[in-house]
């Protein structure tokens, strides 16, 4: 027996087999990429876990779909702004109807602008939370008319808002490779919240989206989906700011 | 069969054919519970490139695995280089006395005074049972280089293993 032989018994993976589970897991995942219906497990997994609270009030299983057209998340990255552009409804009705017609949380019949409950552009991406027909909230990310990504948020029942100036994490992830990794974030926010910004340990600034009593921001990277506490969220508001680790987001 | 359908079977094979050594490969280097979704992605990686896939893609898939551990760990990568563990039960043997555990107790000491990189080229071959070829795919490099590095990690756990030197004698008859 050589030495590279004897290392063997060393082996963490020594003798494993995937457990069926694991072979039923990871075929259906299979065949999810391949329909174009699924995204990586660390995002939709770290989502499940940073939202474990929610869970109970409400939070459908966060599920990304990303539509896999070449170039939007190239777009999206290469455009993007720290600073978001509010938009209202009636200025995404195009990427509502869109977000609408996919078949996250249920296809909306019917899309208009006031079911749009918060919109952001930044660059050439639009960022979007709506109510859809069936009353699910979904999040919806695209580059004009191209979607990105689409993803349930809530199937509809009242999410009990967080105290005054305070938020809460409803989701947070990352999503693609190298160049074109980006990170996504969104939560409720407490009455008197004016304005939300995340603070990234490289020094960067993110300043989110607030309407309605939800936040939400989106940006190049892999932060989101890290388990680690690789950013602050720093929630202003009249009487005084309060800054959150992301662990620390209820 | 239209072209569509000989990707998705091809595909479907591809993860039968290699869902349980990549998943052991993924173990080998990060915590069991973030395993899973290492593989994920990779599985979506080669998808989204499957017309690049090499007919031997498993050194492909573990050398996608490699970046996307390294992406999903970044924030960590910057104290600890990426490095591949021991069995679950190193910390809980227990000496009884016989050579084999002995010998298994050397090598662990052996294996934790090498460097990362040292354990990294040791474990492709000795754990992972690929080639010199299909490891310096792995690690993007060629296969002389990888020779090289594989010779000198062998060495180095070699030395590690030996008896200690006359400097620093442990025993009596070093001494006389």
């Amino acid at each position: 027996m050589n030495d590279l032989e004897e290392l063997a018994v060393l082996d963490p993976a020594r003798h494993t087999e995937p457990t069926p589970a694991q072979w039923t897991r990871s075929r259906n995942f299979v065949e999810r990429t391949m329909a174009g219906r699924a995204a990586s497990f660390p995002v939709r997994r770290r989502w499940v876990a940073a939202g474990a609270v929610t869970v109970a009030a409400g939070l459908v299983g966060a599920v990304v779909i990303p539509s896999l057209v070449p170039g939007v998340t190239e777009k999206a990255v290469a455009s993007w702004t720290a600073m978001p552009t509010a938009r209202t409804g009636d200025q995404v009705l195009p990427q509502a109807e869109a977000c609408g017609a996919s078949d996250v949380s249920g296809s909306s019949t019917t899309v208009s602008a006031s079911d749009v409950i918060l919109a952001e552009q930044r660059g050439d991406a639009t960022m979007l939370i709506m109510r859809k027909t069936n009353g699910h909230i979904v999040e919806c990310l695209g580059v004009g008319d191209d979607r990105l990504a689409s993803m349930g948020l809530t199937d509809g029942t009242p999410l009990p808002p967080p105290p005054a100036g305070k938020l809460t994490l409803e989701t947070r992830s990352s999503y693609g490779d190298d160049d074109n990794m980006f990170s996504n974030i969104v939560g409720l926010a407490g009455p008197g919240v004016t304005s939300v910004e995340l603070r990234l340990n490289d020094g960067g600034t993110v300043h989110a989206s607030v309407k309605a009593g939800w936040w939400g921001a989106w940006w190049p990277g892999p932060e989101g989906g890290e388990g680690t506490d690789e950013f602050t969220v720093i929630a202003h508001s009249a009487t005084g700011d309060t800054t959150y680790l992301p662990s620390q987001l209820p | 069969m239209d072209h569509q359908g000989t990707a998705e079977e091809r595909f479907r094979a591809l993860h039968e054919d290699t869902f349980a050594d990549l998943l052991r490969f993924v173990e080998r280097r990060v915590p069991p519970d973030e395993a899973e979704d290492i593989v994920s992605t990779v599985y979506l990686t080669a998808w989204r490139r499957h017309a690049e896939l090499p007919e031997d893609a498993r050194p492909w898939l573990f050398a996608v695995a490699r970046r996307t551990m390294a992406n999903q760990t970044r924030g960590w990568l910057r104290r600890r280089a990426l490095d591949v563990r021991l069995t679950a039960t190193e910390q809980h043997e227990v000496p009884d006395g016989s050579s084999g555990t002995a010998a298994r107790l050397d090598l662990q000491r052996a294996w934790r005074s090498l460097s990362a990189a040292d354990r990294e080229v040791l474990a492709l071959v000795a754990f992972d049972g690929l080639t010199a070829d299909q490891a310096a795919t792995v690690l993007n490099c060629r296969r002389s280089a990888f020779t090289m590095r594989l010779g000198r990690a062998r060495k180095r756990l070699q030395s590690a293993l030996e008896p200690a030197t006359p400097d620093h004698p442990r025993t009596l008859q070093e001494l006389s």
